[in-house]
């Protein structure tokens, strides 16, 4: 866990909003250090959890980015097209193609304004499936994608850790003991010829953003594979809020034995952690971890003072 | 729409300007107040349908995140309420400031309410407050609050994933709807709906004529319910119509 001691000195993080796009007006937060020391490259661009606004769930986007500003990294969260405090779309394409595009205005954008050409995409849940789709697109600008609990599947070994955790549960027997478990209540119904209560279907209806990323195993193992070969470092952050389609560390590697990740993808597991991570502690440990991942080998680039550019856009 | 920051270097505030689309209700301005950060995740949807809605009416709109919430500087664990309505205070100088308008109207959900209301209190600015389901009593919230906590670390609690320092507890306590109301001088209207927690008290307030207010009754979902982890609520459109028309009836 990072301690607040271990920040660097100089951790003035400064912030500008920056109103871009060609076709609908997006609006970002970009923040950076003000120290004039060198800024370090990638640059960290931080997408939409959802239809969450850009500083995200529990303020976890605005964390991060401050985070990585006061160790040196610039970072930009900003929303899509129609979430937070950006305008509905105002071109025709339709909201799977219109995600790509604001992340490549996006890029575009930076690109002038902190004259780098190296990013790191990080999201979490369908930000982390958008950012998926965009580093296939964008692998030629896109050096690192970190995915924070994004789509993946269950393995024999998931249902194996699953009934174990279930047996090792004490609350699990006790409410065995007192007849109060799920099943039992389902066994009773059954008995008394009641049927099971239906499902409700309305609260089952995700907006739109939710499930545009990749749903396919094969599609998803091919992307993978495919913005690797072209240089793109991958991080993946799972949590005990996930833990419904992952439980164990090295799921992952079972997930997609073909890409053999384990040679150099970065998995982290937070076990304790929410989906969003709630906790100051676990959201600190996150930070510590993506810092670190962040310094493997991207720490020798270093890019000069922070450009007029960025002094220019205050609004 | 146009997003920007404002207020002094080192406290920074970020907001969203809504400019009246046309010239029409002279010197009409709205400032929305936030409810307490966990809850203001929630309420950002329905403060932006609202602004969007009334700078069609003609009427210019600021929202903003207080100091150390959302976008605005500053550190989760360094959110002080008692610093809140200096933020108010700031945001309706930035609004007269870059519309031109003299003085404003304050919205504020939950403890918005009671935000906006001290702040009207202390300013000849403000023309009239929008409490939108207030929070009636800074002791029965501050127990929901303790209730909600998931956690605790160096004189903070975590509610909803923010932190909430113990001084804030403390002053939560103190508030009351019912002192903040009778304290100001301006028009105050209420927007409750029987969902809210509290609805019975503040029925009961209403029916001994103890609040100088209008009242509105509507059946919306609550605007700064989160649904579930991911913090975005429905779009609470009766209460939408009924502030519009609050604020497009005045003379």
């Amino acid at each position: 866990m990072m301690d607040q001691t271990q920040r660097a000195p100089q951790t003035r993080v400064r912030e500008r909003v920056v109103n871009f796009g060609r076709s609908t007006p997006l609006t970002g937060v970009l923040s950076y250090r003000s120290a004039a020391t060198a800024r370090r490259s990638p640059c960290v661009v931080i997408l939409n959890a959802g239809v969450v606004r850009k500083s995200g769930p529990n303020n976890l986007n605005s964390f991060l980015a401050r985070r990585f500003a006061e160790n040196g990294y610039t970072a930009f969260r900003f929303d899509f097209a129609g979430v937070g405090d950006s305008p509905n779309r105002q071109d025709r394409l339709p909201l799977k193609e219109g995600v790509l595009q604001d992340i490549t205005e996006c890029l575009d954008v930076l690109e002038g304004l902190c004259g780098t050409r190296e990013f790191v995409l990080l999201g979490l849940c369908s930000g982390a499936d958008n950012g998926l789709r965009a580093a296939r697109v964008e692998a030629g600008r896109v050096v690192g994608l970190v995915m924070l609990d994004p789509t993946v599947f269950r393995t024999k070994r998931w249902y194996l850790v699953k009934v174990w955790k279930r047996a090792a549960s004490i609350d699990f027997w006790k409410s065995l003991v007192l007849l109060r478990h799920r099943w039992i209540g389902l066994m009773r119904d059954r008995v008394r010829g009641r049927e099971p209560v239906a499902c409700d279907l309305a609260r089952l209806e995700e907006p739109e953003l939710y499930t545009i990323g990749l749903q396919d195993r094969r599609e998803i193992s091919e992307c993978l594979r495919e913005v690797r070969e072209r240089g793109v470092r991958l991080c993946f952050a799972f949590t005990g809020g996930w833990s419904e389609i992952y439980n164990y560390r090295t799921q992952l590697f079972h997930v997609y034995p073909e890409l053999h990740l384990k040679e150099d993808a970065e998995v982290l597991f937070f076990p304790e952690a929410s989906h969003t991570f709630m906790s100051d502690a676990h959201r600190e440990a996150l930070a510590s971890a993506l810092l670190r991942w962040l310094e493997g080998d991207h720490s020798q680039r270093l890019e000069p003072e922070v450009p007029p550019a960025i002094r220019a856009v205050s609004v | 729409m146009l997003p920007f920051f404002f207020g002094a270097t080192g406290r920074e505030l970020y907001g969203v300007y809504h400019p009246a689309v046309a010239v029409g209700h002279a010197g009409r301005g709205v400032v929305f107040c936030s409810p307490l950060a966990h809850e203001a995740i929630a309420t950002q949807w329905a403060y932006r349908i609202l602004g969007e809605s009334l700078s069609r009416e003609r009427i210019h709109c600021l929202r903003f995140d207080y100091r150390a919430t959302g976008d605005s500087a500053g550190d989760s664990r360094e959110t002080r309420i008692s610093e809140h309505p200096r933020d108010i205070g700031t945001a309706i100088d930035e609004l007269k400031a870059i519309s031109g308008v003299d003085a404003v109207h304050l919205i504020g959900i939950r403890l918005g309410a009671l935000f906006a209301l001290d702040v009207a209190r202390q300013r000849t600015d403000v023309q009239g407050v929008i409490a939108w389901e207030p929070i009636i009593d800074g002791t029965t919230y501050c127990n929901e609050l303790i209730e909600a906590t998931i956690g605790e670390h160096a004189g903070c609690r975590n509610v909803g994933g923010l932190p909430i320092a113990d001084e804030n507890l403390h002053q939560i306590r103190e508030l009351s709807f019912e002192c903040a109301l009778n304290a100001v001088s301006c028009e105050v209207g209420v927007i409750a709906s029987p969902h809210q927690p509290e609805f019975g008290r503040l029925g009961s307030l209403l029916d001994q004529d103890q609040l100088r207010c209008r009242f509105e009754v509507v059946q919306d979902a609550l605007p700064w319910k989160a649904d579930s982890e991911v913090g975005v609520a429905p779009l609470p459109a009766q209460a939408t119509r009924v502030i519009k028309r609050w604020l497009t009836d005045l003379g």
